[in-house]
């Protein structure tokens, strides 16, 4: 009995002790961060030119030219495709531009970005292009703040992954000097352009041509540059805009600029000074938009950079500029980038692939086709040939027969 | 740790098949026992929360060996927790004080409220190890019927997952990777105060 009686009053004082009712939550995290890898400013200008192809790795944004297509490979540089058969496209060379991510073309002349740079190459023979400009902090958002001095460039990024631990209630996530970034399912942005003498831009650029001007957005900036002279832009015009600029969709005369808490829309009667006509706000997320003469299709999106909580589509009446209304939304599982040819509106729905849509009456669309082909991120459709960027590869559709849509090719991503 | 609860559970159940074949014996000795049990979890978490258990097994003289389930739920993270279970009589009598303990394994049942706020995909939730050990007071009734009351100390694990959802920034050096998970690990220790009846 006085050993029951011991050991009950040993383990109530165990009980007693605050420590052994304590509740505990840690969290484990992966991130990834990147060192900065440099070199001269003069050695990566010399370096700009085609070389050999190279392995697609992290595609970005896409831009469609006669028989090539011009792949960027996210801060690396951009891919050159020929595309003379899009059953077969080749992978033909590789231009070297650390820091870049965007791209456009016009005519024989391709600009892009070079972090705060921006280049312009003469691509009339696309196996042996030429630098003919390059202007100095067009893009200051595009400065990390890592550059010891102007005399170099981030050439490369080593990539570290870790994983940490911490308690729920207290993450941290300040960490010294490099780049971090959550990786899950990490994806890139994505463009595509193409056409004659003008491409036509994917919804997720930040590169629009019209006539003879280059519009680029920031994150707080729309910048319009002159190219009266193709081989030697300009910048003419500066506007400031608020916080969270992401995209530039060029229509007729008009800019629809997405940003994550809303559209705005800009008129170009004065190419050289665009002037805004109306805003269409909504929830914060990211925002792709493209447009065609009566409305704009805007696709919402969550996700821990995009923040919110929503992933619809918006379509919205710009009959009057000045005035957008929204006309209805419908509900997606992640849409990203879109496209439209016709009464068809393609839709990169995430995971859930690719979805065509009839669009002629934008009150009722209706789901005609769903490719699962991975996670889709973004797509051009040009005259019945789609190019959509996925998770693992470029692939290429016809959906001249909606009702009998043909993967004509993919363009597989190293792994 | 899987291996050592199914161990557990094998030891206990051959306890039970033991016990149970010996029921031939003179009677008494052994009997088939259902407890029922509902009570209060304590912890640092700001309320109280309410628990249930089930269990069934074999009383044999002053000892108890049985399997049980029960629902849990602490800090609104509900979990189910399935158990093998011991205890012992101190005394005999209709009167008589028991400790007893519990270990198993803590299945999660969160419902859709208790889920983590999380933007990302393949959200899953897993359990993870249970135990608990205490003391108690038990009164027996007519018809093999008891009454109890009893205190333990009680340790539960949980966890949720997913992938986090990140389109970075076409501002932002982008590459591509797998999936990383966010794990959330729990560890709830709590006092567990039950009210029992056994038939």
């Amino acid at each position: 009995m006085k050993k029951c009686i011991t050991l009950a009053a040993s383990l109530l004082l165990l009980m007693t002790f605050n420590s052994c009712i304590k509740d505990t939550c840690s969290h484990v995290s992966s991130y990834t961060w990147f060192e900065p890898v440099y070199k001269t400013t003069a050695e990566v200008r010399a370096n700009i030119k085609s070389g050999a192809p190279r392995d697609i790795k992290a595609p970005g944004k896409l831009f469609l030219i006669g028989n090539y297509i011009f792949l960027n490979e996210i801060n690396k540089g951009i891919h050159i495709i020929n595309n003379s058969n899009p059953a077969a496209p080749v992978n033909t060379a590789f231009i070297e531009i650390p820091g870049n991510i965007d791209v456009a073309v016009k005519g024989n002349t391709l600009y892009a970005d070079l972090y705060t740079d921006l280049v312009t190459l003469d691509i009339s023979n696309p196996l042996q292009v030429v630098t003919t400009s390059i202007v100095d902090h067009v893009f200051p958002h595009r400065y990390y703040g890592f550059t010891p001095d102007s005399t170099k460039v981030i050439y490369d990024w080593i990539r570290h992954d870790t994983t940490f631990t911490a308690d729920c209630n207290n993450n941290q996530w300040g960490r010294p000097e490099a780049l971090f970034m959550n990786t899950s399912d990490v994806a890139a942005f994505k463009s595509i352009a193409g056409g004659s003498p003008t491409g036509i831009a994917g919804s997720m650029a930040r590169f629009a041509l019209m006539n003879n001007y280059l519009y680029t957005v920031g994150q707080s900036q729309l910048k319009t540059l002159s190219i009266a002279d193709p081989q030697k832009p300009v910048v003419a015009n500066t506007v400031q805009l608020p916080w969270g600029i992401e995209t530039i969709y060029p229509f007729k005369d008009r800019l629809f600029i997405g940003s994550n808490t809303g559209m705005y829309i800009f008129n170009t009667a004065n190419p050289a000074a665009p002037v805004q006509l109306g805003t269409f706000s909504h929830a914060r997320v990211c925002d792709p938009v493209i447009a065609d003469d009566r409305h704009a299709f805007v696709t919402l999106r969550n996700g821990t950079t995009c923040q919110g909580f929503l992933n619809e589509l918006n379509i919205v009446d710009i009959t009057n500029l000045t005035q957008p209304v929204l006309v209805k939304k419908y509900d997606l599982t992640n849409p990203h980038g879109l496209s439209k040819d016709g009464d068809l509106l393609l839709i990169c729905d995430g995971r859930d692939g690719l979805k065509i849509f009839d669009a002629k009456n934008v009150n009722q669309l209706i789901l005609k086709k769903q490719l699962r082909i991975g996670n889709t991120y973004d797509v051009i459709a040009w005259n019945g040939l789609a190019l959509v960027v996925t998770s693992d590869a470029l692939v290429q559709l016809d959906y001249t027969n909606i009702n009998q849509v043909k993967v004509l090719s993919k363009l597989s991503i190293a792994q | 740790m899987k291996k050592k609860l199914l161990f557990i559970l094998i030891v206990v159940m051959c306890h039970c098949s033991g016990n149970a074949q010996q029921t031939k014996q003179p009677a008494g000795t052994n009997r088939f026992t259902m407890l029922v049990q509902g009570g209060i979890l304590e912890g640092q978490a700001d309320n109280t929360f309410a628990q249930f258990q089930l269990v069934g097994g074999i009383q044999h003289n002053a000892w108890f060996y049985g399997l049980g389930i029960g629902a849990d739920y602490y800090a609104n993270k509900r979990s189910l927790p399935i158990f093998a279970a011991i205890r012992k009589d101190i005394l005999n009598g209709p009167r008589t004080p028991f400790v007893y303990a519990d270990a198993g394994y803590n299945a999660s049942w969160l419902r859709e409220r208790e889920k983590v706020n999380f933007w990302g995909t393949d959200y899953k939730a897993s359990g993870g190890p249970f135990y608990e050990a205490g003391i108690g007071y038990k009164f027996k009734l007519a018809h093999k019927m008891a009454f109890g009351v009893s205190a333990g100390y009680s340790y539960k694990q949980q966890q949720e997952q997913y992938n986090r959802l990140v389109f970075i920034d076409p501002i932002f050096p982008g590459t591509t990777s797998d999936p990383q998970p966010d794990i959330f690990k729990y560890q709830f220790r709590r006092i567990s105060i039950k009210l029992n009846c056994s038939f």
